[in-house]
This record gives structure tokens, sequence and C-alpha cells, in this order.
């Protein structure tokens, strides 16, 4: 795993760029999981290109101030896909490729799920079903008490959908038609050896009174985010 | 992403087909391989088919500055207040306390549909813009207030102290996340009555106590009450106040101070025999036995212990050393891990460790009047008398 020595700063966000920022979240989570002899890679390859046009394009965030009070949140909720984050972090400059690479090491604030031990970390995840719910609080904040534009982002798994916690969160982001939030999952659950159905794109959440939510589809084939959306 | 930016009115899911793995054909979608890192020699294969290394950097696109509508500023708080001797129910004082508290601008509510039994509905009716209703739905009840704390809000979560422990992993991550919220549980322990057990708390304190950095406070009277929720507003991390569902008299005047870590003597005297510490309702109990222990001639130090976590040890050492070492410890709780726990560790290391008589909720209970229930249970004031005779040896 050798490290090359070519360091580029980019605020172009053409697709090409895109595509090789996603490949480069997939070595890094690699590299250091590799390196740490344990973590989920393989979860974190998966949602790479998401996170790649996500924090290029819409993402608003200034990574110098993380105290900014408009600054987006991402919040993951598949806290297991911790060293996609990291390589998040790598790629945004906040932490070096030598720090992404103590990962999982005693003392090192690059712990095995996130936790706010680092800046850009609102709450700890990995106990699954959590992260959502709680963005949907950060959300509610926003829109009712700061009445700020910030938006909150949360990256989910696919075996958590089946947390109840789940359904608690999206009724309740429904209910108060919270637009500054939006949850990304997969649409289907492997977990192990399992394999199940996940959420069809037609689904439709019913919600308190007339409200009615409607998730949106994106059908699009991993790193073909040129793709218009449904 | 980009119309989910631009909604409006309604919130936005995003299924994504994803493949575990991607970019990797050995390992794409291939079971087996969920949490196992890759050993190296794979882990080149991979790099290698991903395009090798790479450093690119991206600043990122930043926000406007921006700031919140509501900012926290320093705001005198009147905290409401009771006659000595009034009936006034804990829960009751909490609505009224929560109330006051919410002329701080950042203080906000919410409550698992169940506002009009904890009073959270005090503060709905004076504050309606800051009152979050998270209807049956207490993992999303502890989310919200963890979602308002990253917000730098004072949030205060209310339910039912027993649904509070089906939200019990958020609020062990919550400690985790060092979130600052605080928690009211109502309608704790068999002193709820008629409903019966499926709406008892009897597991609570326990369950508080053990989350890290957090503090557990069980007041008896309406003052105390007041003052502590006050007081949580102030407390890093995660605080839990238990209340109680009946109106018990006030014990302390307007101005009588209590804080987290504190205790209060209600009786004490320089020729006490024996100790009775209680919180919440059995505080009412161990007042009552106090009486009965009077008219039979043997004076008794009654210790309200409305701080279970953190505890007030030198007063129970003070306590145990004047009357002997005679503790009688009454809970309406399980006996496991409550407030004679909490005594018995704070004390468990003293050169003289006290006999403690612990009376707890140690069966299954089921429905009928509060006085009937903790009778059965061995809490109430007869139960206290015979503890407190047991150990004086008569």
């Amino acid at each position: 795993m050798a490290k090359s020595s070519v360091t580029e700063v980019r605020t172009t966000q053409g697709f090409d760029f895109i595509r090789e920022l996603g490949q480069q979240l997939r070595v890094d989570s690699i590299r250091s999981s590799t390196t740490a002899g344990s973590g989920h890679p393989t979860s974190s390859m998966s949602a790479a290109d998401l996170m790649a046009v996500l924090i290029t394009r819409y993402f608003l965030y200034d990574w110098n101030d993380s105290h900014q009070p408009n600054n987006d949140h991402l919040i993951f909720s598949k806290g297991h896909a911790s060293p996609l984050l990291y390589a998040i972090f790598k790629a945004v400059g906040v932490i070096t490729d030598d720090e992404m690479l103590t990962f999982r090491k005693f003392g090192s604030r690059l712990q095995g799920h996130p936790t706010p031990a680092l800046p850009w970390v609102d709450v700890a995840t990995g106990s699954l079903g959590q992260g959502l719910p709680i963005a949907v609080g950060v959300a509610l904040a926003g829109r009712k008490l700061d009445q700020l534009p910030y938006h909150v982002w949360t990256l989910t798994g696919d075996s958590e959908l089946a947390e109840g916690s789940i359904w608690e969160g999206l009724d309740k982001a429904g209910y108060y038609g919270l637009a500054n939030f939006t949850a990304t999952g997969p649409n289907r659950v492997r977990v192990g050896d399992r394999s199940l159905p996940g959420p069809r794109p037609g689904l439709r959440m019913s919600c308190h009174r007339d409200r009615r939510p409607r998730p949106r589809a994106d059908r699009s084939g991993v790193g073909a985010g040129a793709r218009s959306h449904r | 992403m980009e119309q989910a930016r631009e909604a409006t009115g309604k919130p936005t899911v995003v299924i994504a087909r994803t493949v575990k793995g991607k970019g990797f054909r050995e390992l794409e979608n291939k079971d087996g391989w969920h949490g196992k890192a890759l050993p190296p020699d794979m882990a080149e294969r991979a790099i290698a088919e991903l395009g090798g290394v790479r450093h690119l950097r991206i600043d990122g696109l930043k926000p406007e500055p921006g700031e919140p509508a509501i900012k926290d500023g320093k705001v005198n708080v009147t905290l409401p207040t009771y006659k000595k001797g009034e009936k006034v129910a804990t829960r009751k004082a909490y609505g009224d306390a929560l109330k006051a508290l919410g002329a701080r601008p950042t203080v906000v509510a919410m409550d698992g549909e169940v506002g009009n039994s904890t009073f959270a509905e005090e503060f709905a009716k004076a504050y309606p813009e800051r009152y979050f209703e998270m209807f049956i739905a207490e993992q999303q009840l502890v989310a919200a207030a963890v979602g308002m704390s990253v917000r730098h809000y004072v949030p205060f979560a209310s339910t039912f102290a027993a649904f509070f422990s089906r939200a019990y992993d958020f609020i062990r991550m919550a400690a985790i996340s060092g979130a600052n919220i605080r928690l009211c549980g109502s309608h704790a322990g068999v002193e709820i009555g008629e409903d019966g057990p499926s709406q008892m708390a009897l597991e609570d304190l326990a369950a508080m106590r053990a989350v890290h950095g957090s503090t557990v406070l069980y007041p008896s009277d309406a003052t105390s009450t007041a003052q502590l929720v006050k007081a949580m507003a102030d407390q890093a991390g995660i605080s839990y106040i238990r209340t109680t569902r009946g109106a018990y008299p006030v014990l302390y005047e307007d101005g009588a101070e209590f804080h987290i870590g504190g205790s209060k003597l209600v009786r004490s005297d320089p020729n006490d025999r024996v100790t009775l510490i209680g919180a919440g309702v059995t505080l009412h109990n161990c007042l009552a036995a106090a009486d009965e222990l009077e008219r039979e001639g043997i004076k008794s130090r009654v210790i309200d212990l409305y701080s279970v976590k953190p505890i007030d040890r030198p007063t129970l050492q003070e306590a145990a050393a004047l009357t002997r070492g005679r503790l009688v410890v009454v809970e309406d709780h399980y006996p496991e891990g409550g407030l004679g726990a909490a005594v018995m560790e704070a004390l468990a290391a003293d050169m003289d460790p006290p006999r403690i008589v612990h009376l707890a909720v140690r069966h299954l209970p089921g429905s009928g009047k509060p006085a009937e229930l903790m009778d059965k249970a061995e809490i109430s004031p007869r139960h206290i008398v015979a503890a407190a005779k047991r150990l004086y040896g008569l």
C-alpha cells in the first residue's frame, strides 16, 4: 500500500472528479481498515459515491469552523461505515493521511465507530437505528428553533431500516414537515449471509393527519450519479 | 440530492441501489464479508483495481453565515412556591418549574404524548413554539432531545418513567455523545396504584444510575422538585428526575435549598437511635414511621436522599456514626441498583460499615390502592417501624 506523493486540491465538481473521489474514499476505507486489522470496508465502499457527490456538491460546511451555526449536519446512522467517514475527513483536509491510518488504535480519536471526540461528529453512532432519529431532532431544531437554512443529512445502513426507531424518526420528520432533512440509504438489505428485500421505491409513508412525505427514489447504479432523479 | 436540498414542506428519502463492497469485484455482494478487514494481499489487489492510492483534496462548499433565531440570555427564573403542608404531586411541580424555566429562551420540552400526566403540558401551554409532541415514540423522544442538545438547546423530555426503558439504548448512546439532556420520568413505583405493573417504573433508578456521568434525582415534595428541575437546566450530561403520581404534603418552606449531590435531614436529634432513609414517596412513609417510633420512645433520624447520584456520602456517614450503624433504606423500586444499592455502595468501604435493612419491592405487584400496594411491598410505615425496631434490638 504505497502512498502517493501527489496532492491535488480541487474545487471542481465535475463527475469525473467525483468518480475519482469516490474511488479514493473506497481505497482509503480499505487502507485504514486493513491497517487496523478490523473494521467495515465493504459497508464503506457501497456508500462512497453517494458521499462523494454529497460532499462536493450539496453539503454546505465550513471545514475550518465546525461551530459555524449555519453548517449542514451529516450524521452517519450506519456508524460502522466509519472508514468512509474518516476518508471524507482526509479528503476535506481536516485529518492527515497518517492520522487516518491510526483508525481503531489505542489513543486515536478515530475510534471504531464515530464519536464527538472528533469536532465534525455531532453524535456517537454505531448502535443502529439511532443516527436517523437524532438527525430528525437536529432538523427539528433547525426548522422550528434556529430557523436557519442548514440541511441535515443522514446516511442509513440497509439492515438498520428494520429498527422500529427508523419509523419513529421518519414519521415525525413527516409530521413536522422537515424539508431540511434528508435520509440517504440503500434499497436492499444485505448483512452477513442474509439477503432480505428492503423498502421499495414505491413506498409511501402515511403520516399523522394529512401530511404525507414521499420518499424520492433513486434507482441509478452506484457511481452513475449523473442520471436524473425520479 | 439537489432536489432534497431544495425541497419544501416535506422531508426526503433518497433510496439508492447500492452494492456492498462496490468497486472490487472479488468482494462485490459476496456473503461473509460484513465487518471484515481485507487481508493485506487482498487489499493490494483491491486498491489496484480501484486505480491506486490517491490524495485528492476538496474544499467543499461553505454556507452563508447565519445566526440562530433564538439566543441564550441571562434571565431571572422565578420558581413556583408552595405552602408547607399543601398536597401537591411532584409531577405537577415538575410542570410548574418547567414552565418557569421557559423564561430562558433556550429551554425546550418534548413529551411522549402523556404531557397531561407528566405535566409537561404546563410548558406547552405557555411556550407552544418550544414544545414538541413526539407521540408514543420514546426512542424518538430521547433522540429529539439529543438533536436539540447538538444545537445547544436545553431539552427536557418527559414520559412515564417506565417507558424510558424503551429508549435506554438512546440514553446510553447520548452519554457517549456527551449530550446534555434532561429526562423526567413520572408515575414511578407501585405508588401509581390501579394501573398495575405495566405502568410502574421499578427499574429506572438502577438503569439511570448506570449511565455514564449521569445525575439521578428523586424529590419528595413540590418545593424540592422545583429547585432540582432548575438545577437540571445547568447540569451537564444525562440528568434524570423521578416524579410521583400522587399528591403528598409539601415538606419544605419556600427558600429551602436543594442541590445536586445534596440531601436533607428532615428530622434529627442528638439522641437518634436509628436512621430512616427514603426518597420520593417513601420519605413520607419514613416520616410516618418516625412519628410512630417516637410514640414508642425511639428517636429516629430521617434523611431525604433526593440526590440518588451523586450521593451525599458525608451525611450518610454522619448518620451511621450517630445512630450506631442502624440504617433503614426504603424505596419504591426493585431491590437491585436503586436507592438502597446507592447507600450501600457509598458506605461499603467505611471502617465500620453500618447494618442496613433494605426495604424494596421484592414481589411482582398488581393493581390496587397505592397504600395497599406499598403495604404489600413492605415499604409502608408499619414495615419501616418494624425494621427500625429489629435493628434496635426490640
